[in-house]
C-alpha cells in the first residue's frame, strides 16, 4: 500500500547521502560560519525526508522553525562571536569519543535489524479493506462525540452523523489539529509556557549587567 | 525507503551528533551537534508513525476513530521536540553571549563559575 518505486528510493538515497555528509561537515569543519551554513542544508534535507513520509505539517514546521529561525539565529551568533571561536582548541578526548559514537551506531544497527517490526505491510488489500482505505484513501466517521466509528461507506440510512475524511496518511494536518485541542491539550499548554519562560529567560541572561560584573 | 533505512539514517545522525558533543570544546559547535541529535529523534518518530501498525487496529469489530488517529502520535512528538529544541537553542545562545562577555572566549572548559 506504500508506493515504493525505484524513483522514491533513488531520491531517498541521494537526500540521505546529502544529510549525512553535511552533518559530518558540521562536526569537522573549523570555520563555524561554514558549519552553520552546512547545518541549514542538513535541516533542509531532513524536511525533504518528512515530505516523502507524507508528514507535510512537520515538514513545513521544520522549514519554518529550523531553516528559517534557528539557522539564522546560529548565523547571527557566529557572526558576532567569530573572532572568539578561534581560541577554542579541539578536545583531547577525540579518539575516546570516536569509539563511543561508533559503538552507539553499531548497537543501534544491531538492534534495528534484529527486531521484528510490526509494520503496515502485513495489511492485506482484500481482507483489511476498511483499514487500508482509512489510512491511504477515503473514509467516513459515523456517530457523535466519544462514539465515533470509522467505515468505508456512507451508511446514510443508519441515522448517524456521517463525516467524510481523507485517509490519515494523505491529510495528516487535520488529525494534528484535532490532537492539539483534544488528546494533547495539556502538553500543548505546557509547551506554550515553556516558550514564554525560555524567551523571557533568554532576554534576562543576554541583558548587559549594569554595575556588578558578576554575570 | 523502508523503516529500517529511515532508522539507520536516524542512528547515523545521532552518532554524528554524539561525536560532535563529546569531542568539541567550542560552545556553538556543541549546540549545533545537539540540534542534529534532536532532528534524528524527530526522524525516528515520524518514521515509526508512518510504518508501524497502530495499536488495536486489527481487533475484530468496529474501529474507533481515535484508534485510527493514534497512528499519527509520532507527529505530535515531533512537534513537541521541535518546540523544545527551539527554546533550547535560543536560551543556549543567550548563555553563549553572556559567558563570552565574561570569559572573552568560547572554550567550554573555562566555564567554571558554577563549580566554585
Amino acid at each position: 500500500m506504500i508506493e515504493n518505486s525505484l524513483f522514491t528510493d533513488l531520491i531517498f538515497y541521494i537526500v540521505s547521502a546529502m544529510i549525512i555528509s553535511l552533518a559530518i561537515i558540521v562536526i569537522f569543519i573549523n570555520d563555524i560560519f561554514r558549519a552553520a551554513i552546512a547545518l541549514a542544508g542538513t535541516f533542509l534535507g531532513i524536511a525533504v525526508i518528512y515530505f516523502m513520509l507524507n508528514a507535510e505539517f512537520i515538514g513545513a514546521v521544520q522549514i519554518l522553525v529550523y531553516v528559517g529561525a534557528i539557522s539564522v539565529l546560529m548565523a547571527f551568533a557566529v557572526m558576532f562571536l567569530r573572532t572568539l571561536s578561534k581560541s577554542a582548541t579541539p578536545s583531547s578526548y577525540r579518539p575516546f569519543s570516536f569509539i563511543i559514537s561508533v559503538l552507539v551506531f553499531i548497537s543501534f544497527v544491531i538492534g534495528i535489524y534484529n527486531i521484528e517490526w510490526k509494520t503496515i505491510d502485513i495489511l492485506d488489500d482484500s481482507n483489511d479493506k476498511n483499514i487500508v482505505e482509512a489510512l491511504s484513501g477515503k473514509y467516513y466517521e459515523l456517530g457523535y462525540g466519544e462514539q465515533v466509528y470509522i467505515s468505508n461507506n456512507q451508511n446514510s440510512d443508519s441515522g448517524l452523523l456521517s463525516v467524510e475524511n481523507e485517509g490519515i496518511y494523505i491529510d495528516s494536518t487535520s488529525v494534528i489539529g484535532t490532537f492539539l485541542v483534544q488528546e494533547y491539550l495539556l502538553a500543548f499548554q505546557i509547551i506554550g509556557l515553556i516558550l514564554v519562560v525560555g524567551v523571557v529567560g533568554g532576554l534576562l541572561i543576554m541583558k548587559e549587567p549594569d554595575e556588578d560584573k558578576t554575570l | 525507503m523502508t523503516l529500517e533505512n529511515l532508522l539507520i539514517l536516524s542512528a547515523a545522525l545521532f552518532s554524528i551528533g554524539t561525536y560532535g558533543v563529546l569531542s568539541n570544546r567550542n560552545f556553538i559547535s556543541i549546540i549545533m551537534s545537539l540540534e542534529l541529535i534532536f532532528n534524528s529523534l524527530v526522524i525516528a518518530g515520524v518514521a515509526f508513525s508512518r510504518f508501524i501498525l497502530p495499536f488495536g487496529i486489527l481487533d475484530d469489530g468496529d474501529i474507533h476513530s481515535s484508534t485510527l488517529r493514534n497512528a499519527l502520535s509520532g507527529h505530535m512528538f515531533g512537534i513537541f521536540i521541535i518546540a523544545v529544541a527551539a527554546t533550547e537553542a535560543a536560551l543556549a545562545l543567550a548563555l553563549v553571549f553572556a559567558l563570552s562577555r565574561v570569559n572573552k572566549n568560547l572554550n567550554i572548559e573555562n566555564v567554571s563559575e558554577m563549580r566554585e
